[in-house]
This record gives structure tokens, C-alpha cells and sequence, in this order.
């Protein structure tokens, strides 16, 4: 084995291949840090290059890529609330918090050095694992697939204060969402109400873009603030410090970064969806078994390495299943594998006898890339940690013009496009409402693998599963056991629930009536399918006509027994002049800041309730600055609107930098004329540079219908 | 179609089509392939009422291509070439990665994207067999610039089982043409107490066998259990080759009928011991399943009646009929022709014949309007295979 490990070491010793390993590292960083391009895009523009490469060039560019990307993907997380990959969502929850609080440079040191040490001592556990892969992944049959997947929903719903309810509807929504188009088993169409564009169902990409991206600018773009609300200068001058704090912070929790990565190659080895779920239960798992629970959310450091622990190593561990059995664990390793079978290697077994040291060369360019990756990220952190500092408005034409752009380079349709505006719109509901983003994107990323599974347990095992699978009752168990603890701590706790008042009196019970009309139609559009295509969409459906009947039962109770006391206060104190309290520079402070990842609306909605709790008098005035912030949110959107109509109309190489400049002018966005003129032009070069680029690379050619 | 001596390096002894597939400057093979009396009477009959003088067309379809290929200088030709030139060509492969779809799809897309001056890219597209891939093909425009890759087979065979999902008519498709296929294998554990298909013919318990819902595979496992009498119990519902694989892996099913090439490196690990082969492998293949039977020699030793053997025999020739590339139906006859000049151009690519070989996927081509001929032709017959499939 040590002979092994020193060849596949040796094997990397070539001009040739460290270059292609750092431009691959860099070229990976870069594309993390894009909301929408992602490396799974870079990676197949690889593949047609790869033919012309040394097995171990071609290994090292590609790993290195995947490398680099993920603590890159992080960046945006921390910086903007928008992961650059779904798989950095969990980051958002307590990453984001910090930035908001100014740390910026911390949480980017945090996630840097987490990142490499977890990926470190995962390549130490692939070692040992190496020799067992093959049994390890026969432990994993349907129906664990399926109840690992439960498992992750309800770690979610252990990690904040979303009510169950408002978890599994969430849960159940992204669910549904994900069995829009063909059944990937029987190839019957779904949901698709006859339009083309929807068979191939609705991707993750644009609903990330939506969710994450296009919501937040909007947010941002409503309180008209940056994501920091802390003085600019100083921050500038602090974040080198802070660097230095975030490394020191890793390695005194570094038991954290230990257990996140240990997991993390444990669930790498599950194929088809060890890779996406890692970050997800690494984080959950942390925060059980953390002093702090009760802090996750809120920013601190032990949350934010409890999900970047695992970033890099779940990857590590995926090598296994992948390299040993052929078997992927998540998008960017089936590139690799494609890779490798175009290298002329098969993927198997045959693969570790006939070139016993290339698992060990694929695990040292992890090693090199991801310590390479976490030196760049935490020289640059500094510098990154200052987009905090600047106001939504003039990030958002950027922010926005990306989304659109890697909305349409997903699947190369203006379906993508009209899917990022819509999910945006869906967005800013549902952080608005404290729906769980977090179950949503995991239901929507996991449902093809739950539907299919589910329906494998059915076909292969029926009820016996829970005699045939101890593995899939250790993971019932332990979610039924977090289910009734969580149960008995609310029970315990009341005050640990969310309040008895509704933050958004009418929204709420009119949202959720509005998901249960959707869900009852869903339930009986899918019923008219054949069973075989139907039955779990229904199942999934009819929890969520439950849960959403719930919600609306409880919301409009809560709203009834709300509804005389502001009236009687209002009444009381009309004619009474209103204080002009500001909301202005107290997003930065956000206890109890909830897992769903509201980010910038949570900050709004917590203050309001904050003020609220102050007095009636400062509560009156709430509606009126949210009246104003929700305008400009709605103008946001129209704005957003704008930039994919207009690429569809105009081409977006044109349609981008001319809605870009349009904005700049119209918004205001800078006080005096001259200087927004400036800004115009400057910002319609920049996004339409940016356009033309993305078209040439991608060798796109759509022009507009114009 | 120009065919040289490099295209047909991994030719299949024995690859004959439901048509009498000619082959360019190749005669018909013998073999399994080379159908019964039964089987030939109702391919050459279908041949000629479904399609007129397509057979004719077929047979001189080397002369065919080789003058499309002159025709390329006409005007409409060039006009046609020069649409695809800086155009994105989306090429689905309507299987996961490391199914035989996507490698074919992968060989082939460098060369046939140099020829047309157009850059391909390749997307997944599992789901259905191939269904959905199919579909999201048909339902595309047809300008030429969505295509990808069938099962035909599994997709005719669908039709006979009239299982829901599939929304479009083979033989309205626009081909392209075959670049080659591999015979299936079936296969079992390494540990089975079972090392022989014979030893099947009399085993009472029903065994489990797992497989991908619609496709080939799962309309070999219907039909050649089926008519050879073996109990089994048929569990489909995995969606790719590599989720197939995982189940076959985790002991989820202890038999399987699929492709060969996907399945190589598990024999040759020894995580799976083949037992029959639907008809010999050569080239690389060839020595992955030395010493296993053929269907044919399989049939020869029991006795079967006239319509199991038909049934067989219609499903091996089905079988037989896969990775035949296509488009939406209407593309316009220019634009299909140019396509199937790129095509051409791409099974005899020197490039595309070394990474063929290095990925062990024969290169054994078709061209398109034989392709279209064959579809026809297995549209028209006699399904004696829907007994076993709606069974």
C-alpha cells in the first residue's frame, strides 16, 4: 500500500500535469464562485479534451477542477446568502450570519481551512476504506436510499425553529416539484400538461438561481442595503485580522471539522446520492450533538464547519463507489467516470487491480488542489470579504444578469430562464413565510432517486424491508427517536416555537389555502396516471394536502385570535402621530435566525418582531417601511422580469447590458445623474462583456426572437 | 455510405437485420442472426409491402451515400452544410453515463461535429429504457440540431406491450444511421449455485431477475424466459446501467439481461458470471465471454415450439436494433442527408475507430436510410413476441 501511495504521488510529478492540476484548481474556483455555472458544466466542456491527454494529466485537471470548487462555492454563500452549488446551501445558515455581522473574512477562513482539513483526513480514511469499498456499498439497497433520504428531511427539521409541519410541507413541495416530467421509470410524462419544454423536468439549477440568487438581490434590492450594515472602511482594515481568526477558530474546533469529515466519507460512499446529502446531515448531525445547538443559525463558527467539514471530503469518500464499482455519488463524479471511460479505463474493480496506485493519485489531487484552493481562497478572502460592504442595488444587474445567463446554459432553453424568474418570485414567498428552502431543494434534488427507490422497495421487498434491511430501520429508528425528542422539547419548550403571531397575518393563511388547492389538484392529477407512475406523486401530494390543511387550520386560528387586540390598538391609537424609528443597521444582529436561510428578509422579519415586542406604538409603523420594502421588492422582480424578457426578445448579448443600463439609469442607484450615466455605461460593458463571453464559450447561438 | 476496412474491424459474424441489413461493400451475414424460415419469410415479406423498393434502396446503399457525398457539391447540399456550421448540435444520449448509449453517443460526437463544423455536445438523458430520451428527440424541432440516439427494439417492443409513455412513431423519426451494436448477456452472481442457462431450464423456483423497466434487456428477459419456460420473477424499476448495477452489486436480484460492454468490468472482476450470450461477441469482447453459450446453440439443444422459437428469435433480432441515431420526424431531406454524410464520415473517422476500440463499443455502422428501412420492417411483423411481453 505504501508503495502504492508514493507511486500515485510520483505519478503527478510532471510539468505538464501540475500546470493542468492548477489551471484546473483555478478554472474550478472561478466557476464555484458563479451562481448557475457550476462545475458539472466546466466539466463536461473538459470531456472533449480529455482524449488528448495522459490519463493522469486528464485525472488531475479534472479532480483538481472539482477540487477548487468547492470551497469556492462557499464564497457566495458566505458573502451573498447564494450557494454556488445547491450542495453549499447549509453553509448559507450560519456563513451568511456572519458576513451580516461583518466577519466576512472569518467565515471565508473558516469555510477555507475547514474545508482542506476535512478533505485531509478524508483522504486518510479513503486509505483504509479502499480495501472494503465493494462491501460497503452492497450494504446500500432501496429501501436505505429512501430512508436515508427521510433521515436528511427530518436532521432538517431538528436544526431550526421551522415548525414539523412547515419542514415537510416544504419537503413535500420540492418533492412535487421534482416529478414534474417524464417517470424515469415507466417514461410517462408527468405534470407536464403537454409542453415539451417541461419533459425534461424542472431542473436544480434554475431553481437555485431562483431561490437563492434572484431572491436575495431582490431582498437586497428592497431595503435598498448591503449584506453588512457595519462601516465599510472599517471593515476593510479588519478582515485581514479576521482571517487569521477564522484559521485559529478551525483548528481549535477542530473535533468539528474531524466528525463533519468522517461522516461526510462515510455518506460520499452511498452512490447516486451520498455527495448531495453529506452537507446536509453533516451539518444536522453537528448541530445534535453540538453545547451550541440552541446557536446554529445565528452564525457561529461551530455551524459554519459542521457543514464546509464535509465540503471536500463527502467527494473524497465518493471515489470509492465510483472508481471501485463504477457507481457515481453525484454529478461532477459521473463526468469523471465519463472521463475515464474515454481514457479507456472502465471504472470497477478490474480498475484497482490492473492500476492499483491511480486511486491513491486521484486522492493526492485532492490533496494538492484542495490545499492549493484553501491557500488562494484565504489570501483572497480579505479582498471578497468587501462585496459585503456594497449596496444591493448595485450588485443586483451583476447578480441578476448571471442568473439568467447560467439559467440558460443549464439545458441551453429559454425554459430555464422563465423557470429562474418564477422560482424567484416562489422565493421570496417562501423565505418571506419561513417555509424550509433547505427541505425544498432537497426534495426537489433527491425526488427522481426517492420516486425511484420507493418503487424498488415496493416492487423488490414490499413490508418485508423492515425484516431484510437493518440498515433502513437504524435510519427509521433514529428518525422517529429525533421526531418524538423534538416533540418533547417543543412540548417542554413553547417559547422555543415560533410565537404565537403571524408575521404576515393574511399572506400566510392566503398561501397556505393557495398550496392546498395546488396540492388537492396535484393528488388528482396524479391519480389519473398510470400507478405505477402515480401512486408516489399522490402519496407525496396527499402529505402535502395534510400538512398544508394544518397549516392553514393553525395560521387562521393564530390570525382570528390576533385580529381584535390590533384592531382595539389601533383604534386606540388613532390620530396619534407615528415615530419615525428606522429599520436601518440592525440586520446585522439576527438571533434566532431561521434554518430555512430567510438571510436578508429574515433580518426584516425578526427586527419587525423585535420592534413589535417593544410596544404597539413602534409596531404601527412596521407596515409602513415593509409597505415601502415590499414595493421595491416587487420592483425588483419586474426588474428581473425585465432582464429575461429581454434576452428573449432581444438576444442576450444585447438584451442583457441594454436592461443592465436601463436599470442603472432608472433606479437610481446612484444619487446624482453623471454618475449613474457612468455607472450605466460601465455596468452594460461589464454584463454584456460578460454575455458575449458566455456565448462564446458555450458555443451558443441564440439571438433573440427580435 | 463509404465503408472501409476500419469500420468493419469488430463486425458481429452473423449480423443480419430483420431487412437482410446490407452492409457497404458486405454481404449478409450467417448466424443467429440470419433468421429462420419463418422469421425470413415475414422480414422479407414486411420488407416488401411496408416498404416498397426500400429493400432495393438498401442494397445499394453504399452507392447511395457514396453519391450523396458527391451531391454535397450541389447547392442544396452546401446550403444545407453551411446551416450546421458554428451551430450547437444537442446529441441525447437517453441513458446514464457509462451505459452503451452514452458511450456510443461520446465516440461519435467529436468526429461527426468536425465534419459538420458544429460542436456536439452530449446530453444524458436516462429514464423510461430509453423512452424519455426518445421522446424529448421526437418532440424537438426538426431543424437538425436535436438528436440523439434509439432503441428501437426496446421501443417497438414497448409498443407491442402498449405500455404508456412513449409519444412517438418509430418510423416517423428521421434516421441517421447505426454505428454499430453488441450482443446481450445474461448474467448472474459469481457465488450463484447456478453456472449454466441449461441447469435453468429445470429449476421449479422462480429466480429473481433484475432489470432497467422497458428497453432491450427487459424485453430479453421476458421473452427468452418466458418461452424457455424458467420461472422467474421480474424486477424492473432501475433506471440506468448504473443504478442496475448497484442492485446487481447489493444482491437486490440474482440474474440480469443486458448489453455486454457496460457489464465488462464486472466479469472480469468476477462480481458476475455470464451464462448465455445472445449472439457471439468479437473483438475485445470476445474473451469476456469465452466458453458461453449462444441463444442459437441454447435453442438447438431443447424443444421448443414454432412460435417460441419465433418469439426468440424476434426478440434477439430487436435486440439487435439499438443506438440507431435519429432525429425528430420533418427534418428537411437536405439538412438529413448532410447529417447522414456526417455520420458516415464519423463511423470510418480513424479517431472514432481507436476510441471505439479503447471502450471495447464495436463499430459495425448502418447508414440511415437502411436504418429507416429496418424500422419499417419491424414495425410491420408479426409480434409473436407479445404474448410473452403482455403475459
Amino acid at each position: 500500500m505504501i508503495q502504492h501511495l508514493v507511486h500515485g504521488l510520483s505519478a503527478l510529478a510532471s510539468p505538464t500535469t501540475i500546470l493542468l492540476l492548477v489551471v484546473g484548481m483555478l478554472i474550478g474556483m472561478l466557476v464555484g464562485m458563479l451562481p448557475g455555472l457550476g462545475v458539472v458544466l466546466v466539466l463536461s466542456l473538459m470531456l472533449p479534451f480529455v482524449r488528448h491527454l495522459s490519463v493522469v494529466t486528464a485525472i488531475a485537471m479534472m479532480l483538481a477542477t472539482q477540487a477548487g470548487s468547492y470551497f469556492s462555492a462557499s464564497i457566495t454563500a458566505i458573502l451573498l446568502n447564494t450557494p454556488g452549488s445547491p450542495e453549499s446551501f447549509p453553509t448559507t445558515l450560519d456563513g451568511f450570519p456572519m458576513a451580516q455581522r461583518g466577519e466576512a473574512g472569518r467565515a471565508l477562513a473558516i469555510s477555507a481551512t475547514s474545508t482542506l482539513l476535512g478533505g485531509l483526513i478524508a483522504c486518510v480514511a479513503l486509505i483504509g476504506l479502499l480495501q472494503v469499498a465493494g462491501p460497503i456499498a452492497a450494504l446500500f439497497h432501496p429501501p436505505e436510499y429512501v430512508t436515508i433520504i427521510i433521515l436528511a428531511l427530518v436532521l432538517i427539521a431538528q436544526t431550526g425553529v421551522i415548525p414539523l409541519s412547515k419542514v415537510l410541507l416544504s419537503g413535500a413541495i420540492g418533492l412535487m416539484l421534482s416529478f414534474v416530467g417524464s417517470d424515469p421509470v415507466s417514461g410517462v410524462e408527468r405534470f407536464t400538461f403537454g409542453l415539451p419544454t417541461l419533459f425534461s423536468g424542472i431542473g436544480i439549477v434554475p431553481f437555485s438561481l431562483g431561490v437563492f440568487a434572484v431572491t436575495q438581490m431582490v431582498s437586497m434590492f428592497g431595503t435598498n442595503r448591503a449584506v453588512t450594515s457595519f462601516d465599510r472602511g472599517a471593515l476593510g482594515g479588519e478582515f485581514g485580522g479576521q482571517v487569521r481568526r477564522g484559521v485559529s477558530d478551525t483548528f481549535r474546533l477542530w473535533y468539528h471539522v474531524a466528525r463533519s469529515a468522517v461522516l461526510a466519507v462515510l455518506l460520499g460512499l452511498v452512490p447516486g446520492i451520498g455527495g448531495f446529502t453529506a452537507n446536509f446531515i453533516s451539518y444536522g448531525f453537528g448541530q445534535q450533538v453540538s453545547k451550541n445547538r440552541k446557536d446554529f443559525g445565528t452564525g457561529v463558527p461551530e455551524g459554519l464547519i459542521a457543514a464546509e467539514g464535509s465540503s471536500l471530503a463527502k467527494e473524497v469518500g465518493s471515489l470509492i463507489p465510483a472508481v471501485a464499482l463504477g457507481l457515481p455519488s453525484g454529478l461532477g463524479m459521473v463526468i469523471f467516470l465519463a472521463a475515464l471511460t474515454i481514457l479507456g479505463l472502465e471504472p470497477g474493480p478490474t480498475l484497482l487491480t490492473s492500476t492499483p496506485s491511480l486511486p491513491y493519485t486521484m486522492m493526492w489531487v485532492m490533496a494538492v488542489a484542495g490545499t492549493l484552493s484553501c491557500v488562494v481562497g484565504l489570501l483572497l478572502a480579505p479582498r471578497l470579504s468587501r462585496i459585503t460592504a456594497v449596496r444591493g442595488p448595485l450588485m443586483f444587474p451583476f447578480i441578476v444578469a448571471l442568473a439568467v445567463l447560467g439559467s440558460y446554459a443549464n439545458a441551453v432553453t429559454m425554459t430555464g430562464v422563465v423557470e429562474v424568474v418564477v422560482f424567484g418570485v416562489l422565493g421570496l414567498f417562501i423565505r418571506k413565510l419561513g417555509y424550509s428552502v433547505a427541505a425544498m431543494a432537497i426534495g426537489l434534488v433527491l425526488g427522481g432517486t426517492f420516486d425511484d427507490n420507493l418503487h424498488l422497495t415496493g416492487t423488490i421487498y414490499g413490508w418485508s424491508f423492515v425484516t431484510r434491511s437493518p440498515l433502513a430501520d437504524v435510519f427509521i429508528f433514529i428518525s422517529v427517536a429525533l421526531i418524538v425528542a423534538t416533540a418533547i422539547r417543543w412540548r417542554r419548550n413553547p417559547a422555543s416555537q415560533r410565537s404565537g403571531r403571524l408575521e404576515h397575518p393574511v399572506l400566510e393563511p392566503v398561501f397556505d389555502a393557495a398550496l392546498l388547492v395546488v396540492s388537492v389538484a396535484y393528488v388528482l392529477v396524479a391519480l389519473g396516471y398510470p400507478p405505477a407512475a402515480g401512486t408516489v406523486p399522490a402519496a407525496v401530494g396527499a402529505v402535502a394536502v395534510a400538512m398544508s390543511a394544518f397549516r392553514l387550520l393553525s395560521d387562521g386560528r393564530t390570525w382570528w385570535h390576533s385580529r381584535m387586540p390590533i384592531v382595539e390598538a389601533v383604534r386606540s391609537l388613532s390620530g396619534s402621530p407615528l415615530p419615525g424609528a428606522s429599520l436601518a443597521g440592525r440586520t446585522g444582529s439576527v438571533p434566532g435566525t431561521e434554518f430555512a436561510g430567510r438571510g436578508g428578509a429574515v433580518g426584516e422579519v425578526l427586527l419587525a418582531e423585535e420592534l413589535t415586542e417593544q410596544g404597539t406604538t413602534e409596531a404601527l409603523e412596521i407596515p409602513e417601511d415593509r409597505r415601502r420594502v415590499h414595493l421595491r421588492e416587487f420592483a425588483g422582480l419586474a426588474w428581473t422580469a425585465a432582464f429575461a424578457l429581454s434576452a428573449y426578445l432581444l438576444g442576450f448579448e444585447v438584451g442583457i447590458p441594454l436592461v443592465s443600463a436601463g436599470y442603472c439609469m432608472a433606479t437610481r442607484t446612484f444619487p446624482t445623474l453623471p454618475r449613474r450615466a457612468v455607472f450605466a455605461v460601465a455596468t452594460a460593458l461589464v454584463t454584456g462583456a460578460i454575455a458575449v463571453e458566455f456565448f462564446q464559450l458555450f458555443h451558443f447561438t441564440y439571438s433573440g426572437v427580435l | 455510405m463509404t465503408k472501409t476496412s476500419q469500420a468493419t474491424n469488430d463486425q458481429p459474424e452473423g449480423r443480419v437485420s430483420l431487412t437482410g441489413r446490407s452492409r457497404a461493400g458486405t454481404t449478409r451475414r450467417k448466424g443467429l442472426r440470419s433468421r429462420g424460415v419463418v422469421m425470413s419469410a415475414l422480414t422479407a415479406g414486411a420488407l416488401l409491402s411496408a416498404c416498397g423498393s426500400s429493400a432495393a434502396k438498401s442494397s445499394s446503399s453504399s452507392t447511395a451515400s457514396g453519391s450523396a457525398t458527391t451531391s454535397g457539391s450541389s447547392s442544396a447540399a452546401a446550403s444545407a452544410l453551411s446551416y450546421f456550421k458554428g451551430k450547437t448540435i444537442t446529441l441525447i444520449a437517453p441513458d446514464g453515463p457509462g451505459g452503451d448509449y452514452d458511450l456510443y453517443a461520446r465516440i461519435l460526437a467529436p468526429a461527426f461535429g468536425q465534419y459538420l463544423g458544429a460542436t456536439v455536445n452530449v446530453e444524458n438523458v436516462p429514464g423510461g429504457g430509453t423512452v424519455v430520451g426518445g421522446n424529448q428527440i421526437a418532440s424537438a424541432a426538426p431543424n437538425g440540431l436535436t438528436l440523439g440516439l434509439f432503441s428501437v427494439g426496446g421501443d417497438e417492443a414497448s409498443v407491442i406491450e402498449n405500455h404508456p409513455g412513449q409519444n412517438f412513431t418509430l418510423t416517423k423519426l428521421s434516421w441517421i444511421g447505426q454505428p454499430g451494436t453488441s450482443p446481450s448477456v445474461f448474467l448472474t452472481q459469481p457465488n450463484s449455485s447456478v453456472t449454466s442457462f441449461a441447469q435453468l431450464l429445470t429449476t421449479k423456483t422462480p429466480i429473481n431477475v433484475v432489470d432497467i423497466r422497458n428497453g432491450t434487456g427487459d424485453m430479453l428477459d421476458r421473452v427468452v424466459l418466458g418461452a424457455f419456460k424458467i420461472p422467474n420473477k421480474l424486477l424492473t424499476g432501475f433506471t440506468s446501467v448504473a443504478t442496475l448495477k448497484q442492485g446487481f452489486l447489493a444482491h437486490d436480484g440474482q440474474f440480469l439481461f443486458e448489453n455486454l460492454p457496460p457489464f465488462k468490468a464486472l466479469i472480469q472482476g468476477n462480481q458476475a458470471k455470464p451464462l448465455l450470450v445472445t449472439s457471439p461477441a468479437v473483438g475485445v469482447l470476445s474473451g469476456l465471454v469465452s466458453g458461453v453459450p449462444t441463444l442459437s446453440s441454447e435453442l438447438s439443444k431443447v424443444s421448443l415450439s414454432s412460435a417460441q422459437q419465433a418469439a426468440v428469435k424476434e426478440a434477439v433480432s430487436l435486440a439487435t436494433l439499438a443506438f440507431d441515431m435519429g432525429g425528430p420526424p420533418g427534418i428537411p431531406s437536405a439538412r438529413l442527408t448532410v447529417l447522414r454524410d456526417a455520420f458516415n464520415s464519423a463511423v470510418t473517422n480513424s479517431a472514432t475507430l481507436a476510441q471505439a476500440k479503447k471502450e471495447s463499443e464495436p463499430i459495425d455502422p448502418i447508414n440511415g436510410a437502411t436504418v429507416a428501412a429496418d424500422v419499417a420492417a419491424a414495425v410491420s411483423q408479426g409480434p409473436s413476441i407479445a404474448t410473452y411481453l403482455n403475459g
